[in-house]
């Protein structure tokens, strides 16, 4: 299923600060992660990917570093900061509170007001 | 590299003006693209339509482009600029306004105004041209070859005094050129050590030789207050180096340096009071009446005009001991007074204010310069705040009667080779803030490496409290890695959320990774 793009758009923070919150990773192994992940949902754009990589960057909730793989290709990797895990933090509570309201509009479950 | 992959790669790079993120940007195209065609292949494509499906799949190259180089772009920095504007303003207004009004100066008389007013203006002037000038020019340029440039510096200033003697005398120190070529050295050590990263006690070692060699060039230039500056500034990037374990050094060797420097530092005090003249000058600081007319005659000057002002308004035209206020008392007055003089002439509680805010501007940007985030600007950048913070808290001393060695305040105090130098501190900094997201700087792991044979691994400290053989290491780490999906021969894990083990080769290579 193809997605209209605002509709993850907004969102590609909190995926790819989640991807990247246990384990750091690059690029390439970032996108493919997050298709298996999805089962195939997400297909992002390398081009979509690498400016919000740099923005996070910029704005210091990742960091980056270059190692070497084992068949001897140069790999970037990015890690999760101090600050991008608070980052995180509040974007899955936003997150949260987005879902359920939007559930509670289109009749999904939603366990948090069931008495 | 192919057809298409060199064509995507361009136009994306097209978009980003910033020249020096688009290397960076170029490689880690490259390499997506790479992998990408290396899966296709090993799905069974052939190598050129496995490339062009890679390069289709990358998307936009223009959309890329255009929001990489919204990313990698100078930073302005009006803010700061304006705020250096607006201490010169002060500057000159002070100037105008509070020197203007004296009459009773035997040297300058009538003409005080014009005289000072004039020659401030000019000077800031001067000064602001420097600032704007270095601030546009890349620092990375500037410190590009640091150690010839320190060499050059060093050497220059020792040979120039001993042959040439160029720069002029004044009260038995060398004014003018010289002492600001050694406040020069500062950034460019920070430059240095930023280039000795991981260097162990050697790099330590390093960065001492060449912190006393310019500490020396202070000695031999006579001038204790330049070398108060220097040590200030070097104070400053060796915090950072603590700060960030810039040299990987472990916690003994830690504490022997922190021990080595005390020791240092206490020796050259001890040295700097050898003289009689000096200790003297220090006394003078608790008891200036057993010499009021001698050494303690600056200082009771000083307090003299402290204690005549008033919370608001013009101050009372009375000295300590009682006699009328003249300023042919204080032959040096219009020499970096400018606070005091607004004190006595608006008095207390608009000098205080005054003096808060040009505080917490010096504390933004020392604080700012600590969370720089390129390493190489941090350094220097941190060097030179330690300047500024030296001279405006040596110069709030003696603006407040405590005089020990002179300091100019930064943009507001009277003197044009002052401005110069100050002007071209300030473009540095102001460079490095402009250029932060611009200059890139990879981070690798090849850190500190240990042979596995080497004391160091067997000492080895893994967690806090505890040293583990060699093997331990190993099998815990690959136990480690083996959980978390890595495979053989390459092993990386983040135990301890600092450290690295790669083990390659039969060796044990260890990166400390900071998280911030």
């Amino acid at each position: 299923m193809k997605f209209d793009k605002s509709v993850i758009g907004g969102n590609m923070t909190l995926l790819i600060l989640g991807l990247i919150e246990n384990r750091d990773m690059y690029g390439y192994e970032m996108i493919e992660e997050l298709r298996s992940r999805s089962d195939d949902t997400f297909d992002l754009k390398a081009g979509t990917l690498y400016p919000i990589l740099h923005g996070l960057e910029e704005k210091e909730f990742i960091f980056s570093y270059e190692k070497q793989s084992e068949n001897g290709r140069k790999r970037k990797y990015y890690s999760i900061t101090k600050n991008g895990k608070k980052l995180l933090k509040d974007k899955k509570e936003e997150w949260k509170v987005y879902s359920n309201a939007v559930n509670k509009v289109i009749g999904g479950v939603n366990f948090g007001g069931a008495y | 590299m192919g057809e298409p992959t060199e064509k995507y790669i361009k136009s994306v790079i097209e978009h980003i003006r910033s020249k020096k993120a688009r290397d960076n940007i170029a490689d880690e195209l490259l390499n997506h693209i790479n992998e990408q065609k290396q899966d296709y292949i090993d799905c069974g494509m052939e190598e050129k339509e496995a490339e062009e499906k890679a390069v289709i799949d990358m998307g936009d190259p223009i959309d890329v482009g255009v929001n990489l180089d919204k990313i990698h772009r100078p930073k302005p920095q009006y803010n700061l600029i304006l705020a250096v504007i607006l201490i010169m303003i002060v500057g000159i207004a002070i100037q105008y306004f509070c020197y203007g009004v004296i009459t009773d100066h035997y040297v300058y008389g009538d003409s005080y105004t014009q005289y000072h007013f004039q020659r401030m203006i000019l000077g800031c002037l001067i000064g602001l041209f420097c600032m704007i000038a270095v601030y546009f020019i890349d620092y990375t340029v500037i410190f590009k070859k640091p150690k010839v440039l320190y060499t050059i510096l060093t050497i220059g200033i020792v040979f120039a005094i001993l042959t040439l003697n160029i720069s002029p005398m004044l009260s038995g120190t060398y004014s003018g050129l010289y002492p600001q070529l050694v406040i020069i050295t500062v950034p460019v050590i920070g430059s240095i050590v930023y280039r000795m990263k991981n260097q162990g006690i050697v790099g330590f070692l390093k960065f001492a030789l060449i912190s006393i060699f310019a500490i020396l060039c202070c000695c031999i230039i006579l001038n204790i207050s330049v070398a108060v500056y220097v040590a200030f500034g070097l104070l400053f990037i060796f915090i950072l180096i603590m700060k960030d374990n810039w040299f990987q050094l472990k916690k003994t060797e830690k504490i022997a340096i922190i021990s080595f420097c005390i020791i240092l530092a206490l020796i050259f005090i001890g040295i700097i009071f050898k003289s009689a003249y000096r200790l003297k000058r220090v006394e003078m600081l608790f008891d200036y009446e057993s010499d009021k007319y001698g050494y303690g005659y600056q200082i009771w000057i000083l307090k003299s005009i402290v204690s005549a002002c008033n919370n608001f308004g013009a101050g009372n035209p009375i000295m300590l001991d009682g006699k009328e206020f003249s300023f042919n008392y204080f032959p040096y007055i219009e020499n970096a007074n400018e606070f005091l003089m607004f004190m006595y002439r608006f008095g207390k509680v608009p000098a205080i204010i005054l003096a808060l805010l040009i505080i917490s501007f010096i504390i933004l940007i020392t604080i700012r310069s600590f969370k720089e985030k390129n390493k190489m600007g941090r350094f220097i950048a941190v060097g030179i705040s330690g300047i500024f913070i030296c001279k405006i808290l040596f110069y709030f001393m003696n603006n407040s009667g405590y005089y020990l060695i002179e300091a100019q305040f930064p943009f507001m105090s009277y003197g044009k080779v002052y401005m110069v130098v100050n002007g071209i501190l300030m473009g540095i900094l102001l460079s490095i803030f402009r250029n932060t997201n611009v200059v890139s700087e990879k981070n690798t792991f090849s850190d500190r490496k240990y042979n596995n044979d080497s004391f160091f691994n067997r000492l080895l400290k893994v967690y806090d409290d505890e040293y583990i053989e060699y093997n331990d290491i190993y099998e815990e780490a690959y136990e480690k890695g083996y959980k978390k999906g890595y495979t053989d021969g390459n092993l990386s894990l983040d135990s301890n959320d600092k450290r690295w083990f790669i083990i390659d080769n039969g060796r044990i290579i260890i990166n400390f990774k900071n998280h911030e």
